[in-house]
């Protein structure tokens, strides 16, 4: 028992270890994009990781973002009193469990389900076939083909996700107030009551919540496809790992920083 | 100055010894064929000649620089090697596969990058192919892909593993037509493993590998 403890606790350090040293391997091919030529090849892919891990995600975001506002809603309404005077408490209450919590969770477990999970398949797929040669052999750094665009997409991405999840939150949010209201609040009115709410603190802590998360996550995803050996199984099980570890430091990261600043 | 030197190579794969001190001298725009049966290391000779793998003893120069020394921009104007069987990245398009490596280490326009591929892949036949995925093309098509990709590149030396296995008649006539007119053009050296049936009457020299060693056959 107290074996199999030890094993768990050595791989999870190796993992991390792995994944600090492809920060700094990231960190350290950063200087490349100074070159013009690397960096329209860098722009290229950026753009192709941006649109598949932040665009492409819009419709499974907008789903879950217009269900979560109107179901917002309606708690707040089972606790807050109908009324006009109330609209700083409706506010208040969409701020923390939106704008705080669930909206960075949900858009980071959203980034680990569609993106992450596919670039750790990419990823397997490539080291399996053994098709990092084909880039070996025309002499390209795979550091700056596969690794800087996740690096620099995923962050980005997830703060796309985050303003735009919040975005259509409060638009459904809002639909429901209506729906329950009747008259006397417009939606100008609850924007400034939500903006009002919406404090720097906030702001920055949802910024870092998508760069450090957004990075831990994409990091994470090369990591274990790099690691698949020679058997196709071992694609599957990166991911499967990949995506564990994944959603673990996400909700540690979430909750750590919340904890920090909020409690 | 030798195009290509290999100079007393070793080289061993856990306990199977591949070559043992093998020599090659290639000069510039010199055709030299190695005719290789099953496992007896043409590919590892090309791959060592690529700079994709270190012996385990000595050196392997081209155009009097040492291959270890140079940097990934000097390799990709040394040699380039088209592979008998993969060698494309499955997640760009084939077309892609032979203009992103333009666009990362040369400072050619879109344009003048499509200019260059498209001529020589109507000429090998196969333009219809450059917009399609690797997945999507067969082993012979494969091939293809990498020879208009190692010959768009215009390397000093270019290292193609049995690119003629499988083709037709006149398929493999039309291909070697186009790399011969491409290499007195671009005056490009050629070390190119063969097998069984390949044509090699046009090379300059033909060896076989013989007790990890390179002989020439009469």
């Amino acid at each position: 028992m107290l074996s199999k403890i030890g094993l768990r606790a050595r791989r999870s350090g190796s993992v991390f270890i792995g994944i600090i040293g492809l920060l700094g391997l990231a960190i350290n091919t950063c200087p490349q994009l100074l070159k013009p030529q690397r960096r329209r090849i860098f722009w290229l892919l950026f753009k192709r990781q941006l649109y598949n891990s932040g665009l492409r995600a819009a419709s499974i975001n907008t789903i879950i973002a217009m269900l979560l506002g109107i179901f917002v809603m309606s708690k707040a309404y089972a606790v807050i009193p109908n009324n006009t005077q109330f609209i700083d408490y409706y506010a208040q209450f969409f701020n923390i469990v939106v704008n705080r919590e669930i909206g960075p969770l949900i858009s980071g477990i959203i980034l680990i389900a569609r993106s992450a999970s596919a670039v750790t398949a990419e990823v397997g797929q490539m080291q399996l076939y053994r098709q990092f040669d084909a880039l070996s052999a025309v002499h390209m750094s795979p550091a700056l083909v596969f690794l800087l665009p996740v690096f620099f997409a995923f962050p980005v991405s997830l703060m796309l996700m985050f303003f735009y999840f919040n975005m259509i939150c409060v638009l459904t949010s809002f639909a429901m107030i209506e729906l329950y209201h009747e008259g006397g609040i417009t939606l100008v009115d609850y924007i400034r009551a939500l903006l009002q709410q919406l404090t720097v603190v906030e702001v920055a802590v949802s910024m870092a919540k998508a760069m450090v998360g957004g990075c831990l996550i994409g990091l994470a995803s090369l990591y274990f496809g790099y690691h698949v050996e020679d058997r196709f199984t071992d694609v599957s099980r990166a991911i499967s790992n990949s995506n564990t570890f994944q959603l673990f430091a996400f909700f540690v990261l979430n909750i750590g920083l919340s904890y920090l600043v909020y409690l | 100055m030798m195009r290509l030197k290999l100079d007393d190579i070793t080289l061993q794969f856990a306990d199977k010894a591949i070559f043992q001190g093998l020599n090659l001298h290639l000069k510039p725009a010199e055709i030299v064929c190695v005719q290789t049966g099953v496992l007896d290391g043409g590919s590892s000779l090309l791959k060592l000649a690529a700079g994709l793998l270190t012996p385990d003893r000595g050196h392997v120069v081209v155009d009097g620089l040492a291959m270890k020394d140079m940097t990934e921009q000097a390799r990709f104007g040394a040699t380039c090697m088209a592979f008998e069987a993969g060698g494309l990245l499955s997640i760009f398009t084939n077309y892609n596969n032979i203009a992103f490596p333009l666009l990362y280490h040369t400072d050619m326009s879109k344009k003048a990058i499509a200019q260059r591929i498209e001529p020589l892949a109507e000429a090998l036949q196969i333009q219809s192919l450059l917009q399609l995925e690797p997945h999507q093309l067969n082993d012979v098509q494969t091939r293809m892909m990498n020879l208009l990709r190692a010959m768009v590149f215009r390397p000093k030396l270019l290292l193609l593993d049995e690119v003629q296995s499988g083709m037709s008649f006149e398929m493999r006539e039309n291909m070697l037509n186009v790399l011969l007119t491409e290499q007195q053009s671009q005056g490009y050296s050629v070390l190119m493993t063969t097998t069984v049936g390949d044509r090699t009457d046009f090379a300059d020299r033909t060896l076989a590998i013989t007790g990890g060693k390179l002989e020439p056959i009469q």
